[in-house]
C-alpha cells in the first residue's frame, strides 16, 4: 500500500521545524499552493494567508526560527485519496521565552500528485495568545450577545 | 445536496457491520471505504452530517438532534466569558439549551463547507459560519473546523475548533489588542 501524502509531508514538516532541514519540506510543496493559517497577524507575523511554494517556506522558517515541537498527538484523522484532514494537540516551545505552549490544531490538507496544494488551519487562537502572553485576557461579560 | 434532504438519522444495520470493518482497516492504516447496500458508509454519513447541519440552519432543531445519539459529547474552545453558552455539553438535553441559546442570539444562520470529509466512522467538516445578531443585524462570520463521530449512523461526539480570538472581536464588536495594552499599562 502507497503511503498517504500526509505522512511524508508530516514528517517533513517536522523535520523542518525541530532541525531546521528544510529540503524534504521543498520537495512536497506544490508551486502553487494555498495556505491559511488563521489568526491575529499582529500578534503573530507567521499567521495569515500564503500563495506559492516560496512564502509558505518563509512560513515554515519563521515557524522554525520561532518553535520547537515536544510532542503532537492526531487525536482524529481522516484521509481522503488526495485529501486529510486531523484535529491535533501540539505542544510547543516558544523560543525566545522556553514558555510551553499546548495548541489544539485543525488541519485541512489537499494534495496534488503527492505535493501539497492546499493547507487550512485552525487554531484555537484566543488560548495561543493568553499563553503567549502568560496571562489571561480579562474580557467584559457579556451574556447575552454572543 | 439534494439527495440529503431525503437522509434522515436512523441506524442501518450494515453501517454497524461496516463500522466494524472500518474501525479494523483505521487500524491498519488503511483507508478503504465500505459498502452498506448501494451506498459507502463515508457517503452516508456524510450526508448525513449535511442534513444536520441543513435542520441546525433552518432553526428545526429536534430534526438536527435526531441525528445524533443521547449521550452525543459535545467541545468546543472559546473563552466562556464572552461566549458563556459554549461550554462542553453532554447529551441531548445539554444540547439543546445550547443550540437554543444561539438561535435565541441570531436570526439567521448560513453555513457553507468547502471542505467535508469521510473515513469509517468520522467526518471532518471546514466550515465558513454566517450568524445574522438578532440585536443589530451584524454578521458574525467566522471559519470552524468540525470533527463528527458517528455511532450507529448518529453523531455521538462533536468537536470544534475555531479562531476563537477574531470570533471573540466579532461579538464584543471590538478589538481585543487595546485590552491587552491596557493591562500591561495597568
Amino acid at each position: 500500500m502507497t503511503e498517504h501524502s500526509l505522512w511524508r509531508f508530516s514528517r517533513a514538516l517536522h523535520r523542518a521545524i525541530n532541525d531546521r532541514q528544510f529540503e524534504d519540506i521543498e520537495a512536497l510543496i506544490d508551486e502553487d499552493v494555498e495556505w491559511a493559517l488563521y489568526g491575529p497577524i499582529d500578534m503573530f507575523p507567521f499567521l495569515g494567508a500564503r500563495q506559492g511554494k516560496e512564502a509558505v517556506l518563509d512560513v515554515i522558517r519563521q515557524l522554525a526560527d520561532n518553535f520547537h515541537v515536544r510532542r503532537f498527538d492526531r487525536e482524529s484523522i481522516m484521509l481522503g485519496i488526495d485529501s486529510a484532514a486531523s484535529m491535533l494537540r501540539y505542544s510547543l516551545t516558544a523560543l525566545d521565552s522556553n514558555k510551553p505552549i499546548s495548541l489544539r490544531v485543525a488541519q485541512f490538507a489537499q494534495f496534488r500528485a503527492g505535493k501539497l496544494a492546499s493547507m487550512r488551519v485552525l487554531i484555537d487562537t484566543f488560548d495561543l495568545v493568553e499563553q503567549a502572553l502568560g496571562r489571561a485576557i480579562h474580557l467584559p461579560k457579556m451574556t447575552s450577545i454572543g | 445536496m439534494a439527495l440529503a434532504r431525503h437522509i434522515v438519522c436512523n441506524v442501518p444495520v450494515t453501517s454497524r457491520i461496516a463500522g466494524a470493518r472500518n474501525r479494523a482497516l483505521a487500524l491498519r492504516g488503511g483507508t478503504g471505504q465500505t459498502r452498506t447496500g448501494g451506498m459507502t458508509v463515508e457517503k452516508l454519513n456524510r450526508q448525513r452530517i449535511v442534513h444536520l447541519l441543513e435542520a441546525f440552519a433552518r432553526g428545526d432543531i429536534e430534526a438536527a438532534l435526531a441525528c445524533c445519539t443521547d449521550d452525543v459529547d459535545f467541545l468546543t474552545h472559546a473563552p466562556i466569558d464572552v461566549l458563556p453558552h459554549m461550554e462542553p455539553r453532554h447529551g441531548k438535553q445539554e444540547l439543546r439549551e445550547l443550540w437554543r441559546t444561539v438561535w435565541s442570539r441570531y436570526s439567521e444562520i448560513r453555513y457553507k463547507a468547502p471542505h467535508i470529509l469521510a473515513e469509517g466512522e468520522a467526518v471532518a467538516t471546514y466550515m465558513h459560519a454566517y450568524f445574522k445578531k438578532r440585536g443589530n443585524g451584524r454578521i458574525v462570520q467566522f471559519d470552524m473546523a468540525v470533527f463528527y463521530t458517528f455511532r450507529g449512523g448518529l453523531v455521538s461526539e462533536i468537536r470544534e475548533i475555531i479562531d476563537s480570538y477574531d470570533l471573540v472581536q466579532q461579538v464584543l464588536e471590538r478589538e481585543i489588542g487595546p485590552l491587552i495594552t491596557r493591562a500591561r499599562r495597568d
